[in-house]
């Protein structure tokens, strides 16, 4: 049986097709303002590349912020069950998921079937995610995917202590204009998301092995201090952004949003 | 502008549409009495409503009114002004609420139906304790006096000792000389006694719908639930108390026996533990399309909804009043909140729980882990917990409320699956 | 060393006066508040142990509370579940907030290794009726501390030990005295150390010192005293940073409202045939928290120190989520202000990011 998932998050989205739960092919493209078109466009790659044509996918899942968007008739599973299925599919008996996305984080524990025990979103404040990272970036003049490689080359703790983008923006700033050095000041702002991260991972007593996923979670600066402050043994597979949609494959493949 | 997200709740039973015209009745009688010139009373709190109605007191209640402010999305304009004014976003949302009514400037015509000053104040620091100065605030601001009733907190469990409750109705024996002195002419003792024999028969009432409301499909959910949670709360010694519970049993009791229930095919019965978004209770409606429905909710039970009345004696009004006030669930630290929730959970089949935050509040969080742990050690249902909060509309996120809802539910079917 | 170093020393490492007493046998009873009688601990041969907390980040106490509970008690409660008070024989809380009622509760229900104890203290100050039923609570705690200690306490012994609370809370006030001087002897972070070495170890080691450091330090003047003059009040601090930025951006503290400093000797317990009584009449006539009723009492010692130490400026701070305070501060900065110029801030318990602060206290320092 073939079937696809699709995830559409507010900066990527996400497209997994599997046959027999195998991996047939996936794309990754950006949303754009406009999420039916980038959900079209990345489908006919993702096609294009297992070489079959739409009509041959027999049940389709779709997930994430923009899932409404989705232009072909599917059925819809949150992020959270999505993640929960991809991440015990190709790590199974892991104690839980960290996923770490551009405008959300969540944190999710689960017991060795994969089955759900508790999880937390964050709050509708965006500090612990990608587009606080992207907008550190922005003041520090720096690209976003070399911001973990530079900070892991920091030479000493600097404190960021504003939790709020806003604030952090400006303290950052202060600090250039005080001559830090970059690269303690980007281990900085890794630290003060890496610590927001495990607050949440603490309200539910994440601990263990765990996965990290989600675009950030490329991220070696970040995964390195998380990694310091959990004190868990924290895993990235290959292709960390594309599990929430592999999860809403396997979904599909279980009878949910058959045609 | 932005689209609106609210919905106010969908209710579908008769007695508590009778329920919400009493609420405005009272609010009109309170209107009535100031134009009068009778005393008006500001309160808060658990302190026990019977000596109010047997003194015939118009009383307007800080937790009560802001939920009809909050119900007109008015709050956020009202808890604006308190921040103006002073107060800091760590000051409970309520009390921010009731104080911006009282010092706004300018008053909106909802609120003017129903809002006047106060002649006197009495506080209490039952359930939060430094909420009670919030209302020092108001006092300076309307140059009125003001009564401190100090509760102890419940370390002991069910069995209050003696020293406690003679400390306790001692200060009610303080209220009635206060309001007595205060225009409200001598006490009526024979009506007290009245009052808190109307009392019991009310919670023997509430007993009696909770055993109908067990039934599945339930025949009353919590949309329903909190305004007919307002005679429990607020109308305790009141013929009519009475009179609209036995309506309402009636009416539930009915619809038991036809099977009907908020909905026919329920999949998941749920419980709410916080505060409910008062400017949005249509999100209370929103889990009916998983087939799950919001059965219960904790706040329901202030005042008494979980007390067994048999102990009541009317003829020791008030030790009977100050042992009903101090073993109620939300007066802190005893074990009698998590076990009525732990309780509540097997009586009412309840198959998740939801624990929502409010920020500014220094009484509920702080039960969150102890309630989750509790109820999971013993039945093994989840709760799930997120922020929420219920009064302050500019607080609320409609989309990430939806997420953490549509994520615990998903959650849930899927282990009814397994 | 002298002996202002020698005392501040202490705060570098405060268990360490504990395990001197232990190793002598003795008992160590934690307690939080100062409506924590620490004479009764006392009088049972017990050290009453102030729990204070720390700067470091709270992990594990952030899954048991909400993160709007307040943050001193989330970081006592970290430091609890951590292991970190497991020397202690017994934790004392009294009734005082919202969130310590729910520290007792977690404590209870989450940490096996240190019994804890609420005492249910009245919020009502000058009633008859509150004093009868405090006396009661305090026969209870009185009986459980001799239970834990295995010692009996007598009247004697109890009056022994009021003495010797009075003795250090009169000499920390003769101390704090001297700061009404134009250039005064010790700076506020200093006292505020002072206060919390002194609160800290056994007060027989503490009146002998305090004695010393009055001697030493009655001819010593600060530096700098030119700037204006400060009291700092709010919420529960303990360590000095904000006293400290305060002093750097130039403003004198020479007063404070503080529970960790001039709360805690600001009154002597009066005499009286039963000690018992005294200890009641002491915690009900006095307001050391915002928690008690009538607030004029706190608001008369805010203006009567105001008068007393010329003070020009007042810091009013509010610790996140410290309840009590929150609520009352509206109210009295509105009428402080009438007469003394007022900053209100807002800052974390663990004094952490107070750089962004700094342009505020320095532009109400130059305004002063």
């Amino acid at each position: 049986m073939i079937t696809a998932g699709i995830d559409v998050g507010s900066l990527a989205t996400k497209v997994v097709l599997l046959n027999e739960n195998q991996l047939m092919s996936h794309e990754v493209s950006g949303t754009g303002v406009d999420a039916t078109e980038a959900v079209k466009k990345a489908m006919d790659t993702a096609l294009e590349k297992a070489g079959i044509s739409f009509k041959d996918i027999e049940s389709l899942v779709s997930t994430g912020a923009g899932k409404k968007k989705v232009p072909f008739e599917s059925a819809q599973a949150t992020e959270i069950i999505c993640d929960t299925k991809g991440v015990s599919h190709i790590c199974p008996g892991v104690n839980g998921v960290i996923d770490i996305g551009a405008e959300n984080c969540r944190v999710i524990k689960c017991d060795q079937e994969g089955n759900i025990i508790d999880f937390a979103l964050n709050d509708k404040c965006a500090s612990g995610t990608g587009i606080f990272l992207d907008a550190m970036a922005k003041a520090l003049r720096v690209k976003p995917e070399e911001m973990g490689e530079l900070s892991l080359q920091a030479t000493q703790d600097i404190e960021v202590t504003s939790m709020c983008s806003v604030f952090a923006e400006s303290e950052v700033v202060s600090m250039i204009h005080r001559r830090v050095p970059k690269n303690d000041i980007l281990r900085g702002i890794h630290r003060s998301i890496a610590s927001r991260i495990c607050g949440q991972a603490n309200r539910i007593l994440l601990e263990g092995q765990l996965v990290v996923m989600g675009g950030i979670a490329q991220n070696l600066g970040l995964i390195t201090i998380l990694k310091e402050l959990m004190g868990s043994e924290l895993i990235v597979p290959d292709e960390p952004e594309i599990l929430g949609a592999l999860g809403a494959a396997l979904l599909a493949g279980e009878g949910e949003g058959e045609k | 502008m932005t689209t609106k997200v609210t919905t106010p709740g969908e209710k579908s039973l008769e007695t508590t549409a009778e329920i919400s015209k009493a609420i405005k009745a009272y609010y009109g009688g309170v209107k009535v009495a100031k134009e009068e010139g009778k005393p008006i009373i500001w309160s808060y709190g658990l302190t026990p409503r019977e000596i109010f109605h047997a003194m015939d007191a118009h009383v307007i209640y800080l937790e009560h009114l802001p939920l009809m402010v909050g119900a007109k999305q008015l709050s956020g304009h009202y808890i604006q002004v308190a921040e103006e004014e002073g107060f800091s976003r760590d000051v409970c949302a309520f009390h921010r609420c009731f104080l911006g009514c009282a010092v706004a400037s300018e008053r909106d015509p909802y609120l003017d139906q129903f809002f006047v000053d106060p002649d006197f104040i009495i506080a209490t620091n039952l359930p939060c304790m430094s909420e009670s100065k919030s209302f020092l605030y108001a006092a300076d601001h309307h140059n009125v006096p003001y009564y401190f009733i100090d509760a102890p907190i419940n370390t002991w469990g069910k069995d209050i000792p003696d020293y406690a409750i003679e400390y306790y109705a001692g200060q009610l024996k303080g209220t009635l000389d206060f309001m007595s002195e205060h225009g409200l002419g001598t006490v009526d003792w024979d009506k007290l006694k009245e009052a808190v024999s109307l009392s019991k028969k009310l919670i023997l009432l509430w007993n009696e719908i909770d055993k109908c409301r067990q039934a599945v499909p339930t025949p009353m959910g919590t949309v329903d639930g909190l305004t007919a949670a307002y005679p429990l709360i607020q109308l305790p010694g009141t013929q009519l108390g009475v009179t609209l519970f036995e309506r309402l049993l009636k009416e539930l009791k009915g619809k038991v026996e036809r099977g009907e229930g908020v909905l026919d095919d329920e999949k998941l019965r749920l419980l709410w533990f916080g505060v409910p978004p008062f400017y949005n209770m249509g999100l209370l409606n929103y889990v009916e399309k998983y087939g799950a429905v919001v059965v219960k909710s904790m706040i329901e039970y202030i005042a008494g909804g979980a007390y067994d009345p048999s102990i009541m004696d009317p003829d020791k009004p008030l030790e009977s009043l100050a042992y009903k006030a101090l073993v109620d669930i939300v007066n802190p630290i005893s074990e009698n909140m998590v076990n009525f929730i732990r309780e509540t959970v097997k009586d009412f089949h309840i198959d998740g729980v939801i624990g929502v935050v409010k920020r500014s509040c220094g009484l509920l969080p702080g039960y969150m882990r102890p309630v989750k742990d509790a109820v999971y050690e013993d039945s093994g249902v989840p709760t799930t917990i997120f922020d929420l909060d219920g009064l302050d509309i500019r607080e609320y996120d409609d989309a990430t409320s939806k997420a953490n809802l549509d994520s615990f539910i998903e959650a849930l079917l899927a282990s009814k699956r397994r | 060393m002298t002996t202002l170093e020698r005392m501040i020393g202490i705060l570098d490492a405060p268990e360490q006066v504990v395990m001197d007493w232990k190793a002598k046998g003795k008992k160590v009873i934690g307690y939080r508040c100062l409506y924590v009688p620490e004479e009764i601990i006392h009088a049972a041969a017990m050290l009453p142990y102030a729990t204070l907390g720390t700067p470091e980040p709270i992990t594990k106490a952030d899954s048991y509370f909400q993160p709007c509970a307040c943050e001193f008690v989330r970081n006592i409660f970290d430091l609890g579940l951590d292991g970190k008070f497991d020397f202690l024989d017994g934790l004392v809380l009294s009734n005082t907030c919202d969130a310590v009622r729910h520290l007792k509760n977690m404590w209870t229900t989450y940490i096996d290794s240190v019994p804890c104890y609420m005492l249910n203290n009245p919020q009502k100050m000058y009633d008859e009726p509150a004093f009868k039923f405090y006396r009661h609570e305090l026969e209870g705690f009185k009986k459980t501390m001799e239970d834990l200690s295995g010692n009996k306490i007598s009247d004697a012994s109890l009056r022994e030990s009021i003495d010797l609370y009075d003795e250090t809370r009169r000499l920390l006030k003769e101390l704090n005295g001297l700061r009404r001087r134009d250039v005064p002897p010790i700076s506020g972070a200093e006292a505020l150390m002072i206060s919390m070495a002194a609160i800290l170890m056994p007060k027989e080691e503490t009146n002998a010192l305090l004695l010393q450091l009055i001697d030493e330090v009655k001819t010593r003047e600060i530096k700098d005293a030119d700037g204006p003059r400060i009291m700092v009040t709010g919420s529960i601090i303990d360590n000095p940073t904000l006293i400290e930025l305060v002093e750097d951006m130039g403003g004198v503290v020479v007063a404070d409202d503080l529970c960790t400093s001039m709360k805690y000797f600001w009154y002597q317990t009066k005499p009286n045939e039963d000690p018992m009584d005294a200890i009641v009449r002491f915690n009900l006539e006095r307001s050391v928290c915002a928690c008690m009723h009538p607030s004029e009492e706190r608001y008369d010692f805010l203006q009567e120190v105001i008068g007393e130490f010329a003070v020009d400026g007042i810091i009013y701070f509010n610790v996140k989520y410290c309840h009590p305070f929150v609520y009352e501060s509206a109210t009295f900065r509105k009428k402080l202000e009438e007469e003394t110029p007022v900053l209100a801030l807002e800052v974390d318990h663990s004094l952490s990011g107070l750089g962004q602060l700094k342009t505020r206290v320095q532009a109400f320092i130059e305004m002063l």
